[in-house]
């Protein structure tokens, strides 16, 4: 009698276990939607495990969950990993809504970041913004494919007309392909550069400070840091190896930085 | 209070004697380079009948009734041209500070000029004291005045001169001042007269005569008095003052050059050979070194050189009294200040900055004054703004004056007013010797809402800094596209047009050469052309003998014409032996040619048996008459 029971006492277990829903039973849309109810409703670090959840366990790699979560880890007071995550969120999806979010919702952490100064000394003196070099500031706005482009465009009517310039025996007709030729060299010098600009621009690897009073080595082997970084600072990212970051800050300083303190987008 | 009196028409000019030298700038000195330039504008420009201006001189004070210890700000105002100002007798009062400033201004083709001078006095006394009459002067007439103007000096103190105030000396303890000159220029030290006594020139250290305090800065000139008969050529500054102990601030600029002064009755010429504000490091002696200068006297036939210098003068500086001294009191803050405060708006959308800035100005240790500390409060973020550009800092007779400003940018974070208080600086009189304290008024900023004009609604930190995706399909990566660029598209773009150009280039290099060497091209392609044909002759062995021999004869005057540039066509074999010799053929194998051509002509009309059998020997000869041939050199 009492095997008895203890045996139906078993079957009820198992029967719970398989019947019971579970309460990770949900939807990844579902999981989407808790982490923005919880964000609207102020509870930042419950959103910010729903979206890392949706990324890191379940594989969403959409762009929107990284703008919502660079917006929760923000108001968490984590800057640094929110720039990283818009940044990841425009890279992601170029043109779109979310990079767009990700592309404002950064000036704004930005924005805030200068404005706080302050508050926090620690930040202060730094500006905060996108990284940006005498290169980037002037031809930052180009599109590289289209400035690659109109330089070949340029780069053929050159050598085009020069070469019809040879074949042709009507002098008229070569007078104008040598004034075309004049023409397209200069605008392919001057297309060449914005070009050679652009396509060093779209290639920076920037990257974020994720720690707060980060230090910068002159040196990797150096052990007196040259300077203490905040959190949220831009950099680009010039070399990654052995556990360092060579960085070069848009003052145009370089040093290295723990590769564990930046964030790679 | 004020005095106006009406003046006769004057002329345009910019010379003019320095009347009340020191505080009222004379016209040439107020004339700047680009004033200048303005007068010889107006001059070219405005007619003279409409230059006519009418004088007036007011006198200002913004009150009329003070303390003993309390600050007077006085504003002298002069209208039209002026070519000296005389007085006021300001005996009564210490100078602490003055500005000027010059305005011209244009109205229906009538010029006006305003000369605008700020003093800030302190009376010496108690009592109804007096600000002396000021007159302008126009080619030696009196133009306008005004009246004397009385203030009553009492309320607390008002028996007891205030103890910055230097005692009342002779005429023989000071130096007289020019006339109308009435900045008191630091008073002598004791040995002056002595000097004056006895010596034609003499060099002095001058420094206020008042009680100094430690970290104040105190305007100190050497002066170098020369007796008005004596012949000054020039002088020459040996050793300047060390001033040890002092933190100083030299006053940039050259010299004076020279200014009338009466000593004990004697005249007296003036020329301050060093000033600048000197800040005692520690309370206790302190001693103004010596100066030496060489003065040069004589004119230009004879001149000498004396060496003078100064006596060293001894400072007493005191420590502010700790009886009095305010909390928050800041060390070396010394002086006489005045502190104001403005925001650029006071209502302002939540989230957006209002600037507050707060002014310190007056006379005295200005850089120790440290930034006013704003209070922060709930729902308003402050944050200090570098202002180090915007300091204005200037050495006079008052030591250091100016201004210094502070900024902070104010963030409100929620709807509301917030009332951010007085800005309050305590500071040390060095003049009354009293701790005092100036204030600002209440400041307040009202924030306001959103767009809406609504209540905020506080939801937590930074909610709406940032915007999230609230629908999404979650589609990973939509819209994206692979960025970068093919190197490799890039080169092949590059490189062919290039190749374009390349084979353009050869093809219209070898079009060109072609043209320009035809002719030594065909005559070496002629043996080659020749042999072809032979070749070919030679190939076709079923052709009709007319038709062979016609081909041989023509391959050979083709040679001909080809190699050697003369049509055979129409020459006898006679004509043709003869023009080969004459081109350096060798005459056999010209005489073997014309044979085998003779042949040939044999073999087209008369053909017969054996020279059809010998057809390939006719075709081997002629090969070795045409290599024979094509040995000739050009």
């Amino acid at each position: 009698m009492k095997s008895l029971v203890q045996g139906i006492q078993g079957m009820l277990a198992i029967g719970i276990l398989f019947f019971t829903p579970s309460a990770g039973a949900e939807t990844v849309e579902e999981m989407f939607s808790r982490g923005v109810r919880s964000f609207e409703d102020g509870r930042y670090d419950e959103a910010a495990g729903a979206f890392s959840s949706l990324m890191d366990r379940f594989g969403v790699n959409s762009p929107d969950v990284l703008v919502n979560m660079g917006a929760a880890e923000f108001s968490l007071g984590r800057p640094g990993r929110a720039l990283l995550a818009f940044h990841r969120a425009m890279q992601a999806a170029p043109g779109s809504v979310a990079a767009d979010t990700a592309a404002i919702n950064a000036e704004r952490v930005r924005a805030d970041l200068n404005r706080s100064q302050g508050e926090h000394p620690e930040k202060d003196g730094f500006v905060f913004g996108r990284y940006h070099d005498a290169w980037s500031a002037t031809l930052g706005w180009l599109n590289p494919e289209a400035a690659v482009a109109v330089f070949l465009g340029f780069w053929t009517l050159l050598f085009g007309s020069l070469g019809l310039r040879r074949l042709t025996e009507r002098r008229r007709f070569a007078r104008l392909l040598s004034g075309v030729a004049v023409a397209a060299a200069v605008a392919a010098i001057l297309t060449g550069i914005a070009a050679f600009g652009a396509v060093r621009v779209s290639g920076y690897r920037v990257g974020v400070v994720l720690d707060q009073d980060t230090a910068l080595y002159g040196d990797p082997a150096s052990l007196e840091e040259s300077m203490i970084l905040p959190e949220g600072l831009e950099a680009r990212i010039l070399d990654n190896r052995g556990g360092f970051a060579r960085v070069r800050l848009s003052s145009g300083r370089e040093g290295f930085v723990s590769a564990g303190s930046m964030g790679f987008p | 209070m004020t005095g106006s009196k009406a003046c006769s028409p004057t002329t345009l000019g910019w010379g003019g004697s320095a009347g009340w030298r020191g505080i009222l700038p004379a016209p040439t000195r107020v004339g700047t380079g680009t004033l200048q330039c303005l007068a010889a504008f107006l001059i070219l420009w405005v007619p003279l009948s409409v230059i006519a201006q009418t004088h007036a001189v007011h006198v200002i004070p913004d009150r009329k009734s003070i303390s003993m210890g309390q600050q007077l700000s006085v504003r002298v105002v002069i209208e039209g041209r002026v070519d000296a100002v005389k007085g006021p007798d300001l005996s009564d009062f210490h100078v602490l500070g003055k500005s000027t400033g010059t305005s011209i201004s244009i109205v229906n083709n009538q010029v006006n000029q305003k000369q605008t001078i700020d003093l800030t006095l302190s009376p010496r006394r108690p009592g109804d004291l007096t600000i002396g009459k000021v007159r302008v002067m126009v080619a030696g007439d009196v133009a306008a005045s005004s009246g004397p103007v009385r203030i009553q000096v009492g309320g607390q103190g008002a028996t007891k001169a205030p103890p910055g105030a230097p005692a009342r000396k002779g005429g023989a303890q000071t130096p007289s001042r020019a006339p109308g000159q009435a900045v008191p220029s630091p008073s002598p030290a004791p040995p002056a007269a002595v000097q004056a006594d006895r010596r034609k020139a003499f060099l002095q250290a001058r420094a206020p005569d008042r009680p100094l305090y430690a970290g104040e800065p105190v305007y100190v000139e050497y002066v170098l008095y020369a007796g008005a008969d004596v012949p000054v050529q020039g002088i020459r500054v040996e050793t300047p003052p060390e001033l040890k102990g002092f933190v100083v601030e030299q006053l940039a600029g050259s010299p004076d050059r020279g200014r009338q002064v009466r000593l004990q009755g004697s005249r007296y010429e003036a020329h301050v050979q060093w000033r600048g504000a000197v800040a005692a490091l520690e309370s206790g002696e302190a001693i103004l070194d010596p100066m030496t200068v060489t003065l040069f006297v004589g004119d230009f036939f004879s001149q000498r050189r004396y060496r003078l210098s100064s006596e060293p003068v001894r400072l007493d500086f005191k420590v502010p009294p700790a009886r009095g001294r305010p909390a928050d009191y800041v060390k070396g803050t010394v002086g006489r200040f005045v502190v104001s405060s403005g925001l650029d708006k006071d209502r302002v959308q939540v989230g957006d900055s209002a600037i507050l800035t707060v002014e310190v100005a007056g006379t005295g240790n200005l850089r120790a004054v440290r930034d006013p500390a704003i209070r922060a409060m709930e729902g308003l973020r402050v944050s200090s703004v570098p202002t180090a550009d915007l300091d204005e800092l200037v050495i006079d007779q008052g030591g250091i004056s100016g201004k210094r400003t502070f900024q902070y940018l104010l963030t409100p974070e929620r709807e509301g007013t917030f009332e951010i208080g007085r800005v309050s600086l305590p500071f040390f009189n060095s003049l009354s010797g009293r701790y005092e304290r100036t204030r600002t008024p209440v400041i307040r900023l009202t924030a306001v809402g959103g767009g809406t004009g609504g209540p905020t609604r506080p939801k937590g930190p930074n909610h709406d800094v940032v915007r999230i995706i609230s629908q999404s399909d979650l589609s990973p990566h939509a819209g994206s596209r692979v960025t970068g660029i093919d190197p490799l598209v890039i080169m092949a773009g590059m490189l062919l047009p290039l190749v374009f150009f390349l084979g353009a280039e050869i093809w219209s290099r070898r079009r060109d050469y072609l043209s320009r060497n035809q002719g030594s091209l065909a005559r070496r392609a002629a043996l080659r052309k020749a042999e072809k044909q032979l070749s070919r002759l030679s190939a076709s062995k079923g052709e009709d003998p007319a038709s062979f021999w016609a081909g041989l004869d023509a391959a050979v005057r083709g040679f001909l014409a080809a190699r050697f540039g003369f049509s055979a066509i129409g020459l006898t074999h006679e004509e043709i032996l003869e023009t080969l010799r004459g081109r350096g053929a060798p005459s056999e194998v010209a005489r073997d040619l014309v044979a085998e051509m003779e042949a040939c002509a044999f073999g087209r009309f008369a053909p017969s048996a054996a020279m059809e059998r010998d057809r390939e020997g006719a075709l081997q000869r002629i090969r070795e008459c045409l290599k024979g041939l094509d040995k000739v050199e050009d």
